[in-house]
């Protein structure tokens, strides 16, 4: 009997020691951790609408608009949006930023979460593709041939269905900022 | 046994992935950059330094009928932790590292020096083999991520060293060059070891 009940309980005073040190351990990280999502966020949102100095976040209450920001320049005047969609990639989800500014141009797109290939359609998280976005007001489409016309979007090579999908989703964006935001609020 | 050749012992002779081939699945699927498999080698190592101190002191405590579960909820535990702090309070570390940590949980080698060595020995032995074990599997992951890096991409830790107009082979970027390169390396690796005997 003995030897039956002696490990049962030492594994149990380890998983409770265990479970205690996580316990403190999160309490005490629990709060940096938000705050340093919170100031995550503000900061890439502050480099897709690099005119803002702070942002209100909104419920988004629209179907496919994950997030929804205001971006304020330091006056107070608002200096333009920045809009949440997801969108689906080849590997799973594409979680996007999309900057617009008050004239309707997209300021700046980012890719905040993917799990496309890693050399392949991950490559869309560079400035070189991302930057096919800026200073227009779309829509955009892909182009598989050599970048013709502003709304037009170089595909990344062997990464059609990436290139695809962060266009929808910038499209998307921009499809709700002309339906909900442009002109008032 | 001496430190030193306790290390060399984990980087060489008991490399994890050449010799042990053990801990595939980060292996084949973080090494698509070279800089990708030297944070992945670099988190690991510290892991496995903190979980055979860990293991080592608490050998006496751990009856052997259930040290598996043991382990595992130290290893998970401490991978956690660290995973907390890092969020916490590292987050330029966090962000450069802090997706290979949840990767590292179900690393096997981590289990591995735990039951071989950790729960054998005592804890200056035990952080030397961690020390050995983890450079040697940085020095595997960066060997195939600098091999694969290249032939896919042409490129070295991001720098392009390629021109542009060289065929790449993405095919190396992809699972199957994961798989060749590695098998590849692995016949150099234990030719040269026998060679040397």
């Amino acid at each position: 009997m003995r030897e039956i009940v002696r490990p049962g309980i030492i594994l149990f005073i380890i998983t409770v020691v265990a479970g205690l040190c996580l316990g403190m351990v999160y309490q005490v990280t629990e709060g940096p951790i938000a705050e340093q999502k919170i100031a995550q966020t503000n900061a890439s949102m502050q480099k897709l609408l690099s005119s803002a100095d702070n942002f209100e976040e909104l419920e988004a209450e629209t179907e496919g608009i994950e997030s929804l920001a205001i971006g304020y320049e330091e006056s107070g005047e608002k200096a333009g949006y920045v809009i949440g969609v997801a969108t689906k990639g080849y590997g799973g989800t594409l979680e996007l930023l999309v900057a617009v500014n008050t004239e309707g141009n997209v300021e700046g797109v980012d890719i905040v979460n993917h799990s496309e290939t890693p050399g392949l359609g991950a490559n869309a998280v560079n400035p070189s593709f991302l930057n096919q976005y800026t200073g227009t007001p779309g829509p955009f489409s892909v182009t598989k041939t050599g970048s013709a016309g502003d709304n037009d979007i170089q595909a990344i090579t062997s990464a059609t269905i990436t290139s695809n999908a962060v266009t929808d989703g910038v499209n998307r964006a921009l499809e709700f900022y002309k339906n909900e935001l442009k002109g008032g609020q | 046994m001496n430190i030193g050749k306790i290390i060399k012992n984990g980087i060489l002779d008991e490399n994890p992935t050449f010799v042990q081939v053990i801990g595939m699945c980060p292996t084949l699927a973080v090494t698509t950059s070279a800089i990708n498999g030297v944070g992945m080698g670099l988190s690991t190592t510290a892991v496995l330094l903190g979980s055979n101190i860990v293991i080592s002191l608490l050998r006496k405590i751990i009856p052997d009928e259930v040290r598996i579960p043991c382990f595992v909820v130290v290893i998970a535990s401490f991978v956690t932790i660290i995973e907390f702090l890092l969020k916490a309070f590292l987050p330029d570390l966090n962000a450069a590292l802090g997706i290979y940590i949840p990767l590292i949980v179900v690393n096997c080698i981590i289990l591995a020096r735990a039951e071989a060595f950790a729960f054998k020995n005592n804890v200056i032995d035990a952080a030397a083999d961690g020390i050995g074990c983890g450079l040697g599997f940085t020095l595997a992951l960066c060997v195939l991520g600098v091999v694969r890096e290249f032939l896919g991409t042409g490129n070295i830790f991001g720098l392009t060293v390629l021109p542009e107009a060289f065929p790449k082979t993405i095919m190396m970027i992809l699972p199957p060059g994961a798989f060749i390169s590695l098998a590849m390396l692995m016949a150099g690796f234990n030719y040269l070891r026998r060679k040397d005997k």
